[in-house]
């Protein structure tokens, strides 16, 4: 085979890893070693079980990674644009350990650092943090995807405590996890309100808590998302989030992640082009490496020049989140570009593999697999588009109910 | 059913159907797309999530695929069933609007394994195989590629040595093989002559109970689950001098080439079955899905995208029809193959893919079929040849020019 050429070895060709602080890139080193070492080599057999690996959790909190931007409580405190890089590398192994990340640390951790007391903060973060109970964050429901603000989960006050009913879905860990942020919308003031829910020390739900994991699914199989019944659900008073008043409490913890996707696509973007590179001088037709040919040649070109694109808008997408000057138009036109140009690479290179391509041992069908979730989740491109849209226009075309 | 919106479209195509195809097929055609669409409804639909889950071929359908007629669809004699290119279309696109697992069985185990005796065998092997393959009670499959040999057969190393006393030796290896571990018969080719030389290569027809021949199932396919691929390994096959494929017209590589071509000519339909049974069912569920207190229907970029696959599906009906009916006046040219195999994939997996992003998180679980289709059409893009290959054939039937092999 012909050897790797320094692109290849390391997709970075506009050399922007090379402005990163000694920090950050031992950072982006240790996840990097992280994920080739212990979950490259275990995930396509769970991924093709549909399990999770939780033998992999003890190396995860070796890397100190677990909690991100979360400063204090046994948290890295990382910056916008580490976390962007530790997304990123973990994209570039494998979607599914990186949503049960996002969802654990930034989404369900998360809510609880930004909407709970320094009491709820003590209480649960410093063992999330270490691993020892692992959490999720449960906001969308069957009939409430994209308008999430709609949510129909209610909650009702009893003395000290809530009653909560309602029907939440795609819950990633949401089956499985110790600490599960819940929104529900308070009867008595229309507001949504977090509520956390715990495991009882023999490791079950509360009565009216029924999880089950949504089987059937395609694409990030190694993370287990569940559809959530929730009748006559008992939450203590002191288990309600003490800040948060309203859905811009939800709006509070999704923009101090926003952006985690775009990093995740540019990872699953870096994998494409490097599995497909890497295959292109391996593979020999008609007495040539595949790379050889003018047709291969200008798909990876084309393919170099997305993932170049793609890294420079999440460069400059850290930079703005953290100088608090990145709004949410911002936000979705990075997220659009990143995962239209994601999804292409990873389908292109999959189709450069040929029949291989198709198998789970060249990861690429995972990538790109994966890919269609990333693609959904935090916005999908048409909501995207909408967001960017009205920015543009003054006008809202979400729907037509309002005009 | 959303089709009480729709109710001004009778056209056994359904609602995809915006430019008239209906008109196009005569009442004994659509009668066979028709009784195919029954049998799919009532033996596919109601298990394909599970098959495809669990990574199963349903075997025991082979005989019910035999009763309906649809293996050897298009030859004649010995039991085949004789019908025109055009019907043989409608069923593949019927099948894989229901799997394209099942349509990739009908065409190994008709268009290559059955088109390949049907085309080169002798008369022997034609009464000895082709009826009993007809009704589903034996299965062919075809050996050709192998794990070093994909787009360039040429440089096949599996040999075929006869010896002194006629019988031949088979040895080597042949990978992503369409029911290998369920066939009863193979056809295998492999070089008689010096190897990267495609005139010396030559089928044979093996009983998969040959002493030497093994086939293992490839595992880990994210692609055309409920369909079973493997790998051949022949180990010293011995073969009598009369298991080679007989006929002129199977010396060299345009043996393996013409079964091929009628594989081809399945998939230009069939690839257009997967896209119109994902636009269904994306028109489906934007008509019942409610977001913002309006179903997703109503929004101008859902009915534009709807419009762009119904635009897409018409066309590509309109070219697999040019091809079926110019198919059924004589024979095709390899440019009006590669033409429609080539966009027709590449539109159909378009049309699966927007689909399952319509659907949203919906779509990745196989409730919902534009997923399974989308991830099966990778398998049917890159068989019988990719894009390039497709490209670069009609390529040289532009400029007179091969752009295969890199200049030397």
């Amino acid at each position: 085979m012909a050897s790797l050429t320094p692109v290849i070895e390391h997709p970075d060709f506009l050399l922007l890893d090379e402005e990163l602080d000694a920090d950050t890139l031992a950072l982006r080193d240790r996840v990097r070693s992280f994920a080739l070492e212990h979950v490259e080599p275990v995930i396509n057999d769970h991924w093709e079980r549909a399990e999770f690996p939780y033998g992999i959790l003890p190396a995860l909190r070796e890397t100190g990674i677990v909690g991100t931007y979360i400063q204090g409580y046994g948290c890295p405190g990382m910056s916008r644009l580490q976390a962007g890089i530790v997304a990123r590398e973990m994209g570039r192994v494998d979607g599914s350990v990186n949503t049960f990340l996002g969802v654990h640390a930034n989404l369900g951790m998360g809510s609880i650092y930004i909407l709970g007391d320094e009491e709820q903060r003590q209480r649960w973060l410093p063992a999330m943090a270490r691993l020892e109970k692992t959490g999720a964050f449960a906001l969308t429901e069957p009939a409430h995807g994209s308008d999430s603000v709609s949510l129909e989960t209610s909650a009702r006050r009893d003395g000290d405590s809530w009653i909560i009913d309602g029907h939440k879905r795609w819950i990633g860990n949401g089956a499985a996890g110790d600490v599960i942020v819940l929104y529900a919308r308070d009867e008595a003031d229309g507001q949504v309100k977090a509520f956390v829910v715990e495991k009882d020390d023999d490791g079950r739900y509360p009565e009216g808590y029924s999880p089950e994991v949504i089987t059937g699914k395609v694409a990030k199989r190694a993370i287990h998302q569940a559809d959530i019944r929730i009748e006559g659900l008992r939450v203590p008073e002191e288990n309600r989030l003490a800040n948060c008043e309203s859905f811009a409490g939800v709006n509070r913890v999704l923009k101090a992640t926003r952006g985690g996707a775009s990093w995740e696509a540019l990872g699953h973007g870096m994998a494409a082009f490097e599995i497909a590179a890497r295959y292109s001088l391996e593979r020999e037709q008609f007495s040539a490496p595949i790379g050889s040919y003018q047709l291969v040649q200008e798909k990876l070109a084309t393919m170099l020049s997305d993932l170049v694109s793609m890294q420079l808008m999440c460069r400059r997408m850290a930079e703005l989140a953290e100088d608090d000057r990145l709004t949410d138009p911002m936000a979705s036109l990075v997220k659009m570009t990143t995962s239209r140009k994601a999804l292409a690479m990873c389908r292109e290179a999959r189709d450069l593999l040929g029949g291989q391509g198709l198998l789970l041992e060249k990861h690429i069908a995972r990538h790109m697999t994966d890919m269609e979730v990333v693609s959904t989740y935090e916005g999908t491109d048409s909501m995207q588009a909408l967001i960017v849209g009205r920015e543009i226009t003054g006008i809202s075309a979400f729907t037509r109910k309002h005009r | 059913m959303s089709t009480a919106f729709h109710s001004d479209t009778d056209s056994f195509l359904g609602r995809a159907d915006v430019v008239g195809l209906d008109s196009l097929f005569s009442a004994e055609e659509k009668a066979v797309a028709l009784q195919v669409r029954g049998f799919v409804d009532e033996h596919i639909r109601p298990h394909i999530a599970r098959w495809y889950d669990d990574a199963v071929f349903p075997h025991e359908i082979v005989p019910e695929l035999g009763r309906l007629g649809v293996l050897g669809m298009p030859y004649e004699g010995h039991g085949m069933p004789g019908r025109s290119a055009v019907e043989y279309g409608l069923a593949a696109q019927e099948l894989e609007a229901g799997d394209s697992g099942l349509r990739t069985f009908v065409s190994v185990q008709g268009s290559l394994a059955m088109g390949a005796i049907h085309k080169h065998g002798s008369e022997e092997q034609k009464e000895h195989w082709l009826p009993r393959m007809t009704a589903g009670e034996a299965v062919g499959c075809f050996g050709l590629t192998e794990p070093g040999a994909g787009s360039d057969p040429a440089s096949m190393t599996t040999t075929a040595r006869q010896e002194a006393g006629g019988d031949w030796v088979l040895n080597g290896t042949k990978r992503w093989i369409g029911l290998g571990t369920i066939a009863d018969v193979a056809i295998v080719w492999a070089q008689t002559g010096e190897i990267g030389d495609g005139r010396g290569v030559r089928g044979f027809v093996v009983p998969t109970d040959t002493p030497g021949f093994t086939a293992e199932a490839i595992t880990g396919k994210l692609s055309m689950r409920a369909s079973i691929q493997t790998e051949l390994h022949l180990e010293d096959v011995r073969l009598p001098a009369d298991a080679i494929l007989p006929a002129d017209s199977a010396v060299g590589l345009r043996g393996p080439f013409q079964c091929l071509n009628e594989a081809r000519y399945g998939i230009i339909w069939g690839a257009m079955g997967a896209a119109r049974d994902s636009f269904d069912a994306v028109l489906d569920y934007a008509m019942q899905r409610q977001q913002f207190g309006v179903p997703l229907a109503s929004h101008q970029l859902t009915q534009a995208k709807l419009a762009d696959m119904a635009v897409a599906i018409g066309k590509g009906y309109l070219l697999a029809h040019q091809i079926g009916r110019a198919k059924d006046a004589g024979p095709l040219t390899p440019a009006m193959i590669s033409a429609g195999k080539l966009d027709n994939c590449r539109v159909a997996i378009g049309i699966a893919r927007e689909a399952r992003e319509m659907l949203g998180g919906n779509g990745i679980t196989l409730e919902h079929s534009p997923l399974r289709h989308a991830n099966n059409l990778e398998s049917v893009r890159t068989y019988e040849g990719t894009d390039e290959v497709h490209q670069l054939t009609l390529g040289r039937h532009l400029t007179g020019i091969g752009a295969f092999a890199p200049a030397r």
